[in-house]
């Protein structure tokens, strides 16, 4: 009998964090698959993610929870649902310092169209501090247009805690009575 | 006291599903007032109606086997794509109460075939898995469970918390009033002002920047908030001069923390343990104050419009947590609240309290456990 799938995927574009944000939380040194940035990439940073950044985190019996973070760019898009099957949840992490962060979350929404039938979603803010628009409740507007709630938290990718909180945010938007 | 429900419980069979999508399931039951609804969780539960995903990895093989199981068992089929061979009625996902619950009472008022064989034609157990036709879309993964997996999820329900009642007396304070009265309605009119108590220069609210400077110390706030009537003075910032430093704290953050110090533990005035509440969307709540179970609350109460009656009931907090929580959330502007009618009420107040879970931890509750560190 074959285990479950048990994993979350972080997605979103080019440097808004994943890669950061799995190696925050995950108890093994994060698996990366950078190489040099060769395109428009190398004007937001100077090495990218190509396959899959992988994170795990060890369970109570044995079980695991594994963190995927997916490519940013569009061309590995192919990608995204064979990883994203079965999966618990989807997290998106929006770069505020792009130029149109809407865009991007309204972009990955649509990618992921599929996961999101089944799997609740949990959006993160990232660099807020360099750019504090859009705001939590200009994407919250935006979310109403698809009839969806989700939880928006502004995070800093390289603090645990900000991280650990969007996964518990994506806990109990599965169920708010639940305990650990 | 509440009175017991007067009806036995309907046990549904679901299949096909992971843990995530029955605590859903679960969650959405526990919930249901007109009838009560429970998920098949021990081996010798007899089901009443079934609920079969075919967008799991064994796709229909898992509807096959039902069928060899209970020929007669009123199903729903519940897919994200079109089945037109559904030998079901199908609900479409992403599932929501207000198609699950209509679908279940239809089941029940008029099951939709008395007897259905299963879809092969012979029976399952000694059949190679279906191919899916065409219209059906292919198994998307390599098979990750069988019926004997999906049972042991089923059997590994998530530890929730026991209800709470509503208690007799709750202590409430008059939200128009005081610093918290003047800030929350400064913020909804987007009026740009400086605060004055007792001719004392207390905060600068800019809503159009979302910024607000207090010019106090905490403590000095915290006793301004507790003050039923301070001297509370305004004056208008207007200039072209009047903006907020840009390492300004956000006004939500403020009005937040206000928010904690003006309620403690309180109800604003107005909302009642039956008024329906419903949250415009998630507060921003890595950067907020904290506050025990909010993260619950805000799960909730994004997901549905219901009572604090209700909430407490099915999240277990604390009635000063949950009351903090209503005012914290009114000062920033993101609830919706409407008097229930007095049938919602009544229905609210009888419902008898979800028991609790007492099977071993499910993935989701040992997943919460890790990440606060237990």
């Amino acid at each position: 009998m074959r285990q479950q799938d048990n994993k979350i995927i972080f997605t979103g574009p080019v440097g808004a964090g994943k890669t950061t944000a799995i190696g925050s939380i995950s108890e093994i040194a994060p698996v990366k698959t950078d190489a040099r940035a060769s395109d428009m990439t190398l004007a937001r940073k100077a090495e990218t993610t190509v396959a899959l950044d992988y994170g795990r985190l060890s369970l109570e019996g044995g079980v695991r929870v594994h963190l995927y973070g997916t490519p940013g760019q569009e061309r590995f898009d192919f990608m995204w649902e064979i990883v994203s099957q079965g999966a618990l949840g989807l997290i998106v992490l929006v770069d505020n310092t792009r130029p149109n962060p809407s865009a991007d979350l309204q972009f990955f929404l649509t990618a992921f169209k599929a996961l999101l039938n089944d799997a609740p979603l949990v959006i993160g803010v990232t660099k807020t501090d360099l750019s504090a628009q859009p705001s939590a409740e200009d994407y919250a507007n935006l979310m109403e247009k698809f009839g969806l709630r989700p939880p928006i938290l502004e995070i800093d990718p390289r603090d645990g805690d900000d991280v650990r909180q969007l996964l518990m945010a994506l806990l109990f938007s599965i169920d708010p009575g639940l305990e650990g | 006291m509440m009175t017991p429900p007067q009806t036995q419980a309907v046990t549904v069979l679901p299949l096909g599903m992971d843990e995530r999508k029955l605590a859903v399931l679960r969650m959405a039951f526990r919930m249901h007032q007109a009838i009560r609804y429970q998920l098949a969780e021990a081996a010798g539960d007899t089901p009443a109606l079934a609920i079969v995903d075919v967008d799991n990895p064994q796709g229909w093989q898992v509807w096959d086997e039902l069928r060899g199981a209970h020929p007669a068992l009123p199903a729903l089929v519940v897919s994200a794509y079109p089945q037109p061979d559904a030998p079901a009625p199908l609900l479409a996902k992403p599932i929501r109460v207000e198609t699950l619950f209509p679908a279940l009472q239809q089941l029940l008022t008029k099951p939709a075939v008395p007897a259905m064989p299963p879809r092969a034609a012979e029976p399952a157990a000694v059949l190679p898995p279906v191919p899916p036709p065409a219209t059906r879309p292919a198994p998307q993964a390599p098979a990750a469970s069988d019926a004997g997996l999906t049972r042991s999820a089923i059997e590994r329900a998530q530890q929730v918390r026991p209800a709470r009642e509503w208690p007799d007396r709750v202590e409430s304070f008059d939200p128009t009033a005081g610093l918290y009265g003047v800030l929350t309605s400064l913020y909804r009119q987007r009026r740009a002002a400086a605060v004055f108590v007792d001719a004392q220069e207390v905060l600068r609210l800019y809503p159009a920047e979302e910024r607000c400077v207090c010019c106090v110390a905490p403590d000095t706030l915290a006793r301004l908030c507790a003050a039923p009537t301070p001297a509370i003075k305004l004056r208008a910032l207007q200039g072209a001069h009047e903006h907020p430093p840009v390492d300004a704290p956000t006004a939500q953050s403020v009005l937040w923390q206000l928010a904690l110090k003006s309620a403690r533990g309180r109800m604003p005035e107005g909302v009642g343990a039956d008024s329906l509440i419903r949250l415009r969307h998630w507060p921003n709540l890595t950067r907020l104050a904290p506050l025990p179970d909010a993260m619950r609350m805000a799960a909730f109460w994004t997901r549905t419009p219901a009572s604090p009656r209700m909430a407490l009931r099915m999240l277990g907090v604390e009635v000063a947590d949950l009351c903090n929580f209503i005012a914290a959330c009114h000062a920033i502007g993101l609830i919706d609240t409407r008097r229930a009618s007095p049938q919602t009420a009544t229905a609210a107040a009888q419902v008898a309290p979800a028991p609790a879970a007492a099977a071993p931890r499910g993935l989701l509750s040992r997943l919460l456990a890790r990440l606060r560190g237990q």
